[in-house]
């Protein structure tokens, strides 16, 4: 039986390693359980990954949870989404404790500067890949930009979360 | 007007109520991100930015781009750094397992009772529909930054750069075009005179 951890060590050292949000963990993920560990097989690994990406919340975390989960139950499921969490924590806390001066820094905004335009094509290619990746028909990217048109035409009206329900109806409603 | 660039915040001096709001808020986020951390953008903007005022623009995608810096998943570390801004090491924790605690339970209710969940047609398509949602909110976010962006010859090459990499390269770790991004940045101020800067620094805020 995996030792508790073992559970929490793999998954801390993922988010202690992994730039570029949980998307990036994916790779590593698969080498570290699968590869290397053979805790699960790489059917169960796509399956979770399949899962993980249509359920709420951060994928890393979806992931850590499932495999968790699978090894010792409950409780395992605790320690390896907590070993998962933990770096991101303990990192950020550390960084916004200084955060006031940030900005007073000449150096440290022009970095900061520099990053806005990297942030922004990141973004737009997020927009790309998940469309690509997510949506099955045509119509969806025309349903798409509809949204976005009303979005922008009427953004603060709307109840962001009634428009993602909507729009999930709408897909029971096109996708076949 | 150079104020306004300043990170300000209250750590420490969050109300018991402002805390419990964090808590929520994250965990009204979390429970509707389905897609990764960058689908919940919007949303933490609405409320953080437009709704309670608790951040200003510049902050909020100071922050991202922070989030973006540091390892892990960007959501976990949104949370974590609002949370500390407004309500101390209560709030980041308040904020952090607000963000979590859907994720982990959805998936617990998921592995106990449907472990057939995902092979169903009408969970399928709900999904579709609801990935076509988030699209149009990421690029509704995407708008919104290039709208803010300081348009220079230099933001310009390093965007459509950035761009075409990830494009045409595939495999590139984002860390790279980041940490490039945050260089050219350093090279820039560099080769500017002090008095300068501090010019383009107030026309921007």
């Amino acid at each position: 039986m995996t030792s508790f951890l073992a559970l929490f060590g793999v998954f801390f050292k993922i988010g202690m390693f992994t730039f570029g949000g949980g998307q990036a963990m994916i790779p590593l993920l698969q080498k570290d359980l699968v590869a290397n560990l053979a805790w699960i097989s790489m059917k169960e690994f796509l399956d979770f990954v399949a899962v993980s990406e249509i359920t709420p919340g951060p994928v890393a975390i979806n992931m850590a949870t499932f495999v968790g989960y699978k090894l010792r139950g409950l409780a395992g499921a605790l320690v390896t989404s907590l070993g998962v969490i933990l770096p991101s924590f303990i990192i950020i806390l550390v960084i916004a404790t200084v955060a006031h001066t940030f900005r007073t820094n000449r150096w440290v905004s022009a970095f900061l500067d520099g990053l806005q335009p990297v942030v922004l094509a990141l973004l737009t290619y997020t927009v790309y890949s998940i469309a690509r990746g997510g949506i099955p028909a045509w119509w969806g990217y025309i349903a798409a930009l509809g949204i976005l048109l009303l979005i922008l035409k009427y953004g603060k009206k709307f109840n962001l979360f009634l428009v993602l329900l909507a729009a999930g109806g709408l897909g029971l409603l096109i996708f076949r | 007007m150079e104020q306004k660039k300043v990170i300000t915040y209250t750590a420490g001096h969050a109300s018991v109520r402002k805390q419990l709001l964090l808590f929520w808020i994250f965990f009204i986020i979390g429970s509707f991100t389905i897609g990764g951390g960058y689908a919940m953008i919007l949303m933490m903007k609405r409320y953080l930015v437009e709704q309670y005022h608790w951040l200003k623009d510049d902050e909020f995608y100071d922050m991202l781009a922070i989030s973006q810096v540091t390892p892990g998943p960007i959501a976990i570390n949104m949370a974590t750094f609002v949370g500390y801004t407004q309500g101390g090491v209560l709030g980041s924790v308040l904020a952090t397992l607000g963000v979590s605690i859907p994720a982990v339970a959805v998936i617990i209710v998921i592995a106990v009772f449907f472990p057939g969940f995902k092979n169903n047609v009408w969970v399928q398509r709900f999904f579709a529909g609801v990935i076509v949602g988030i699209v149009a909110q990421i690029a509704t976010i995407v708008l919104d930054m290039g709208k803010r962006q300081k348009w220079t010859i230099v933001s310009v090459i390093v965007c459509a750069g950035s761009l075409g990499i990830l494009f045409f390269v595939h495999q590139v770790s984002p860390i790279w075009l980041i940490l490039g991004g945050g260089l050219v940045g350093l090279a820039v101020e560099g080769f500017k005179p002090h008095k300068a800067t501090q010019a383009t620094a107030k026309k921007a805020s």
